[in-house]
């Protein structure tokens, strides 16, 4: 108990002391995630130290024993986008799109991911106004109006095909120093600029907010073909003809040949 | 092996694709029938989203189409001014179908419509089929000889804007083959098929075109509708996934030379009674999901997309 008191006092000494001279470094395993031909999703490495420059305080010794004194938690997310959720209802019998909503500006892709579970070390409401886990991602319509169940069901959905992810308790510490966690991104991930936000949480509170970009882009044939049918469709559909009809031709002769 | 489709967007088993293409080209070649409505819904069923299936199929028929009209044409069985005749009809219905599906798509009803097509025309059809060939079975167990019925003038005669085409031996209205082309290419848009199994009966039994050159003549329009299909989808909705395409269709080809031999050596009525059974299949699992209530009823899109699964 009085070693947990001396602990306490001493972070918060410490964090009133050396904050400012407190250091975070975070890094991805890559900076951009390629999709290409036998892209099946990929696992990528968020890395990062704490660097104490302890000079200017003397507490130095304690901190190796008092022990981990913060939490890290990290935050990849796409670029909001906007999307149709759309509610089946039966309909003469048969199971058909009936409502929809519209929302605007809702990640792509959210994962997060903490040393522990978020609530044992930070407040809801700070967790709200920092937009931290699904929950608190702001799902709104046109009319800057929350949608209810379709916010329920576009988390469900998304979760569902592993576009969004809680794991809480994937982020491990080493030294109290080096912390690393492994993110994982389905083949299905939407392309474009991502964003890492990894937050140092001490009492409470985020006393260090660090952002590594992260790049999702198609490459090779794969970017050739999705960049052409969308940038030239005309020439792209006279294309598809060309390939499919030299393709038919082509295997009818080697049929022919063989048979 | 994973391969990424990248107008899907999703990464699909390789050896998956190459079963399904090979496996409806087999069953293709039994039959000789084109094999898209067995396609389509397959790539469904297994998760492409339903409007990048119906468009990729049509360019994948495109292919499967050509060589065989090709052939046909070498051994003098296609009916060019036929051909012209359905195919302008063709582009008519495939423009008309491309508008609907691109507006079903941004409503969010093109799945709906998809199956809907999926479960009238191949529950009519597959029934039809099955009664047929089940009567002429039993016809031929009993002996029975079918009389051959002198064709009589119908309403199709009464029509106007007669055309002569030398091939085939007839003098008819356009408007028929107009109609028909129309229709196939309606279908050819919205549910990614060649048509063959609505174009050759009404060819033969509305038409009444000699059956040498009915073959030929469909194959040499359904080369031109699904190419119009796949232009206009590219255009609208860029739904024509290219890749996924040529692997279907490599492994359909091969399929298709192994499942005529096998078709050689069964009966006619055999045949027909299992294709029967299959179309019933495939009709009977799209009701299923019409009709059973989804674990899921929201679905999530990108505005004007179609709901992926």
């Amino acid at each position: 108990m009085i070693r947990k008191i001396t602990a306490v006092i001493i972070s918060t000494l410490f964090a009133s002391f050396t904050v400012r001279a407190e250091t975070l470094v975070t890094d991805l395993s890559q900076s951009e995630i390629q999709i290409t031909s036998q892209f099946a999703g990929s696992q990528l490495l968020l890395f990062g130290a704490l660097e104490r420059h302890a000079t200017e305080s003397t507490q130095t010794d304690q901190l190796a024993v008092q022990g981990l004194d913060y939490d890290i938690i990290v935050v990849v997310q796409s670029e909001p986008t906007d999307l149709v959720i759309r509610k089946k209802e039966k309909i003469g019998g048969i199971w058909i799109n009936n409502e929809n909503e519209t929302v605007r500006g809702v990640p792509g892709y959210y994962v997060i991911g903490s040393t522990r579970a978020l609530d044992e070390f930070l407040s809801p409401q700070e967790q709200r106004s920092l937009g931290l886990g699904l929950k608190n991602i702001k799902v709104t319509n046109d009319n800057d109006m929350e949608v209810g169940e379709y916010k329920d069901a576009l988390i469900r959905n998304m979760v569902s095909k592993r576009l969004y992810q809680e794991d809480y308790g994937n982020v491990t510490v080493k030294d109290e120093i080096l912390f690393r966690a492994t993110l994982d991104f389905p083949s299905n991930m939407p392309v474009g600029d991502y964003k890492a936000d990894v937050y140092l949480v001490r009492d409470g509170e985020v006393v260090i907010n660090h952002r590594t970009d992260l790049l999702v882009d198609k490459i090779g044939l794969e970017r050739l073909i999705y960049n052409f049918a969308h940038e030239f469709p005309p020439l792209y559909g006279i294309m598809a003809i060309l390939v499919a009809i030299s393709a038919g031709l082509f295997s009818g002769f080697v049929a022919r040949k063989v048979t | 092996m994973q391969i990424y489709l990248p107008i899907a967007e999703l990464s699909m088993n390789i050896f998956v694709l190459l079963a399904m293409g090979g496996g409806v080209g087999f069953l293709s070649g039994m039959f000789g029938v084109g094999g898209g409505f067995l396609m389509t819904p397959l790539l469904i069923f297994s998760g492409v989203p339903p409007a990048i299936a119906v468009a990729t199929e049509a360019n994948q028929i495109t292919a499967a189409s050509v060589s065989g009209a090709v052939a046909h044409w070498r051994r003098g069985g296609v009916d060019f001014k036929m051909g012209l005749v359905l195919i302008a009809g063709g582009i008519v219905g495939t423009y008309l179908g491309a508008m609907i599906f691109t507006y079903l798509r941004s409503i969010g009803q093109v799945d709906l419509m998809i199956s809907l097509a999926y479960v009238i025309f191949l529950g009519s059809i597959g029934g039809l089929m099955f009664v047929e060939s089940v009567r002429s079975i039993i016809r031929a167990r009993s002996g029975e000889v079918q009389k051959v019925v002198r064709r009589q003038r119908t309403w199709v005669d009464a029509l106007p804007f007669k055309m002569r085409f030398r091939k085939s031996k007839m003098y008819i209205s356009v408007i028929l083959p107009l109609a028909i082309g129309a229709l196939v290419g309606i279908l050819a848009a919205i549910m990614g098929v060649g048509g063959g199994f609505i174009m050759v009966p009404a060819m033969i039994y509305l038409l009444h075109m000699p059956t040498n050159v009915v073959i030929g003549t469909s194959l040499f329009q359904i080369t031109f509708v699904t190419a119009a299909a796949t232009y206009l989808h590219s255009i609208n909705t860029q739904t024509v996934d290219v890749v996924l395409a040529l692997i279907l269709l490599t492994a359909a080809v091969i399929g298709a030379q192994m499942g005529a031999v096998v078709g050689a050596k069964l009966k006619g009525e055999q045949l027909r009674i299992l294709l029967a059974g299959m179309v019933l299949l495939v009709c009977a699992k799209m009701a299923f999901d019409l009709v059973v209530e989804p674990e899921e009823l929201f679905s999530v899109s990108a505005i004007g997309a179609e709901v992926s699964h």
